[in-house]
């Protein structure tokens, strides 16, 4: 009997960037990095471990943007035509480094890498990675959970209630076509919660979410199990905190493992390193430089020196890493066992991302860990917050505090002087989806039509992720012009649709650009 | 950290808020995009990229001294802030060439300046800090302005008894406005609107009610249990209970009361033990010290600053220095300041900061969540460096016998305004020690 659980959650999030319009677009880099480092990573790790009868069990949000994207014909079709040209690239490679010892081993490493993407992506999932998270979910070791349809910062929405609901309900329809069932988990953009959202949590039949340390811990009334064990709302969905202390762990630049001297470092990248004539064809066609994924150097330490990546040796301390972690994981469940009344569980979220993007090799500190809790103690075991409240269904009933996980716990990172602005024009587009779907709830053919598309880009105008990009700075042009641009689709549509003058072609101009939710029941804002 | 308001009821457009958007470009190191221009080679010496191998036409690949140069060390990242955008590139970088044609539809013109609905949005954006905004176009607020008798429009802010907390004068080009309430845990509305003739103020519009959220554990300590068994569907719960929810009650709660009764239900109700107080002081002790970090300071990176003086044994105080550079304003940091040329102007303003009191020997005092060393007469001494950054300080005092608290909160905010390309500048060495004095 373990004392107690731990509990990894990995947010597997994107934004939806999909530009049909241009050929080439450097964002959509973002989802092909990710699926090269990340999520690829992620499924051979979890075949490995079912393979090896390896019994673990791991959670995972995969939000309805990043699900549509996977899952679209065009941007797989992308990944792969980019994918072959890395491979290209990495052969090019081999030849360039023969002569030297080090970066030789590398090249060839990152040779076999990428052939490896290309085998799991085409040939074994045939493209469809959303396929290979559900088959670890219907083996039973991964669950699955939900997110807003949108990412869209929720709290920001309170006065208007419908689009907190069409956020939730949409998601919910789309996870039931992606998974084939109903989720049991959501992951709250942002862990972002006020008192109320877990009415439309409930009415989607959703279980469970989770908050940040204090969204639990100033619960009114006060929750005597402090952060170690969930809280019933009072509509009935569960509360599960973020535990600081294994967050940190991971997350912190300074001590956390990801900082460790042999780890590969994410910047040198040749991409930028070599001669312009020999990365010409790998880079952007208009010759800006990017970032290839092809980096040769280890964080070697803080000065501009950078040490060869030497792949054999970071991944030794990986498993080092991993049994450090799950010591203190030990240390801290047996601590909290002895003064709580339900065993403890221990919830660990992170940004799927920092797995595999930034921490190279994340990936296979989470593989390593698995194993060894599954086979080095017996204090704890990782579970699924559902598979707690299965076994442990009487907690306390109160109401978690108002949170996110953001900088500072609150909304101050979606919410300042350089996202501001977008507000007003989020408000008015929400208050405008109600009143057009109030007055034409019985539309079809073209308004049915045109009424879809405004909650498409009226959903895609509230991703938290573009005021998370305002406020940190990089490619601020880009997520301006996103929210702009959904916007002032959305207004257009608006207005033909109030005076009855659709615009088939304007019309279907945005069902090409944005295609997400082609199933969308915008009756939800009714 | 430094997220600081951009506008505060007393001070708009001031030095401030431009320091606050100069410190922020700052922090994250967007100088890393630096426009994709050709960015001065940096002062440091610099390694060769790669191994001196070559390419197929036999030409040595060396770094194209036009490229921009990036090179990071990893270990100054704050991976909680940029982790999911870490899949970024200069940001120039996305402009499309100017060959490539334009899209269908890809211009559709501007938003609105304002749509003149009238509605005042007021929301707390965390425990000390209100934000409005109104959507009135300059016509309305003209129109206002025209019917008061002092040709003034104002903001005004109300506790929920009607008690007016802030008068703030608003222009007609005004929308928005962040207002400093610091009343964690009450509720608030706003009205945008004009005084009267007769000396009444007309409102022009009204926000609905907002609370501000609590900081600090709930003062309600009795707690209720529910079993909830995870097979039943929410909505067959509900369907078992129909007849006996109270009005305005919840499942959960409904589900809580009736298992304190006889009432059958369809499943088997778990024992609802409770905590012993010990266990529950003795949890909260484990987790205090964190939490109230994490919301006072805001960031985990300053969490950590807290554990590692804790776990090197020194006295509990605020490394700025070390905060500062996690902002990429250090010298080391290849953020910002490692490029351009170096200039003459030499500027510097150093800041340090004592807090000190009194109270009985054998009280218990508490700075910032940590429970600090007396001097044998009661007496404490801290002397701080203090940088770039916000810091709110707790310091509660509680009485030998535990029976009488007071507390102290103390902020403070530094900003620094930096205009052109700044590398710090040579000074003499600063005044050792930080941390705790005497």
């Amino acid at each position: 009997m373990p004392k107690g659980y731990l509990a990894l959650v990995l947010h597997a999030h994107l934004p939806f960037v999909r530009h049909p319009e241009y050929d080439e677009f450097l964002e959509e880099d973002w989802l092909y990095e990710a699926i090269t480092e990340t999520y690829i990573p992620l499924i051979n790790m979890m075949d490995g471990l079912l393979h090896d009868g390896v019994d673990f069990r791991l959670t995972m949000s995969m939000t309805p943007p990043l699900c549509s994207m996977l899952r679209d014909p065009l941007l797989q079709e992308r990944y792969l035509a980019n994918l072959d040209k890395l491979i290209e690239l990495s052969v090019k490679e081999i030849k360039r480094t023969e002569n030297d010892a080090h970066f030789r081993e590398v090249a060839w490493f990152y040779h076999h890498r990428l052939n490896n993407c290309r085998e799991v992506f085409a040939d074994k999932y045939h493209r469809d990675l959303v396929s290979a998270f559900r088959k670890f979910q219907d083996a039973g070791k991964l669950e699955i959970i939900t997110c807003g349809a949108t990412h869209g910062f929720l709290p920001l929405m309170a006065e208007y209630p419908e689009a907190i609901r069409a956020q939730i309900m949409i998601a919910r329809d789309h996870y039931r076509e992606c998974f084939g069932r109903d989720p049991r988990g959501i992951w709250l953009p942002e862990c972002a919660y006020v008192p109320g959202i877990e009415k439309f949590l409930r009415e989607a039949e959703i279980r469970w979410f989770i908050v940040d340390t204090h969204g639990v811990m100033f619960a009114d009334h006060r929750p005597r199990n402090g952060v170690y064990a969930p809280i019933f709302t009072p509509s009935g969905p569960a509360a599960f905190a973020r535990d600081l202390e294994s967050s940190r762990q991971v997350w912190s630049s300074k001590e956390g493992y990801p900082g460790d001297v042999y780890y590969r470092d994410f910047y040198r990248d040749i991409g930028y390193d070599l001669d312009f004539e020999y990365i010409k064809p790998y880079i952007q066609s208009n010759g800006w430089r990017k970032f290839t994924g092809l980096k040769y150097h280890r964080i070697t330490g803080k000065s501009d020196w950078k040490e060869p990546y030497l792949p054999q040796v970071a991944k030794q301390r990986t498993a080092e890493h991993a049994g450090h972690f799950m010591f203190n994981r030990e240390k801290q469940i047996e601590h909290l066992a002895a003064h709580l009344t339900v065993p403890p569980v221990v919830l660990s979220p992170y940004d799927a991302e920092l797995y595999g993007h930034w921490w190279f090799e994340g990936p296979d500190f989470l593989n390593d860990l698995l194993r060894k809790v599954a086979y080095d103690q017996d204090v704890f075991k990782t579970i699924t917050p559902a598979e707690y409240l299965e076994k442990h269904p009487t907690q306390q009933v109160t109401t978690p505090s108002a949170s996110s996980w953001g900088a500072e716990g609150y909304w101050n990172v979606w919410l300042d002087g350089s996202n501001a602005w977008i507000y007003p024009h989020l408000h008015v587009a929400a208050q405008r989806m109600t009143e057009l779907a109030r007055q034409f709830r019985d539309c079809y053919g073209l308004t049915d039509r045109a009424m879809k598309q405004a909650a498409r880009e009226l959903l895609l105008a509230q991703s938290s992720d573009w005021a998370f990009i305002m406020k940190t700075g990089t490619m601020v042009p880009y997520a301006v012009k996103r929210t702009k641009d959904h916007l002032l689709r959305f207004n257009r549509l608006y207005e033909q649709i109030k005076s009855n003058r659709i615009d088939e072609p304007f019309l279907a101009n945005c069902e090409w650009r944005d295609n997400i939710f082609p199933n969308i029941n915008w009756r939800y804002y009714i | 950290m430094a997220k600081e308001p951009k506008k505060t009821a007393t001070k708009k457009k001031s030095l401030l808020t431009r320091a606050a958007t100069k410190l922020k470009k700052t922090i994250r190191g967007k100088k890393l995009a630096n426009g994709g221009k050709a960015a001065k080679a940096p002062t440091k010496k610099r390694q060769p990229i790669l191994p001196t191998a070559k390419t197929a036409k036999g030409k040595k690949i060396v770094p194209a001294a036009k490229d921009p140069v990036i090179s990071v060390s990893a270990e100054d990242f704050d991976a909680s802030q940029t982790a999911k955008f870490a899949l970024e590139t200069p940001a120039a970088a996305h402009k499309k060439a100017p060959k490539q044609k334009v899209p269908e539809y890809e211009n559709l013109g501007e938003l609105p300046e304002a749509y003149g609905t009238k509605k005042l949005y007021l929301t707390a954006r965390d425990p000390h800090w209100l934000y409005a905004y109104w959507d009135l176009t300059p016509d309305q607020i003209g129109q206002a302005e025209r019917q008061s008798h002092d040709g003034k429009v104002f903001l005004q802010v109300y506790s929920a008894n009607g008690e007016r907390l802030q008068q703030i004068h608003i222009s007609p080009w005004t929308r928005e406005w962040y207002i400093g309430a610091n009343r964690p845990d009450q509720t608030f509305y706003a009205e945008v609107g004009y005084y009267r003739h007769d000396g009444k103020f007309e409102a022009v519009t009204r926000s609905a009610s907002v609370t501000a959220p609590r900081v600090g554990l709930s003062w309600r300590t009795e707690a209720r249990f529910a079993t909830i068994p995870f097979k039943f569907s929410f909505r067959e719960l509900a369907e078992i209970i129909r007849d006996h929810a109270l009005p305005n009650e919840e499942v959960a709660e409904t589900l809580a009361r009736l298992q304190t009764t006889d009432f059958p239900l369809p499943f088997e109700i778990g024992a609802l033990r409770h905590l012993s107080n010990e266990s529950h002081r003795a949890l909260l002790d484990y987790i205090n010290g964190d939490i109230t970090r994490r919301i006072r300071m805001g960031s985990d990176e300053i969490t950590e600053i807290f554990r590692r003086r804790k776990d090197s044994a020194q006295p509990v105080g605020l490394d700025l220095a070390e905060l500062s550079s996690m902002m990429g304003s250090s010298p080391s940091s290849p953020f910002g300041a490692s490029f351009g040329a170096e200039r003459g102007f030499r500027a510097h303003i150093n800041a340090e900061l004592i807090i000190y009191g009194g109270t009985e020997p054998n009280a218990k005092v508490r700075v910032d969540g940590k429970e600090i060393q007396l001097n044998g007469n009661g007496d404490f001494h801290y002397h701080f460096n203090y940088k770039d950054g916000k810091y709110h300080i707790p310091i509660e005092f509680t009485s030998p016998d535990g029976k009488e608290a007071r507390s102290v909160l103390l902020s403070f905010l530094r900003l620094t305004d930096k205009v052109g390309e700044i590398k710090d500048t040579p000074q003499a060495p600063r005044s050792e020690p930080l941390g705790k004095v005497g």
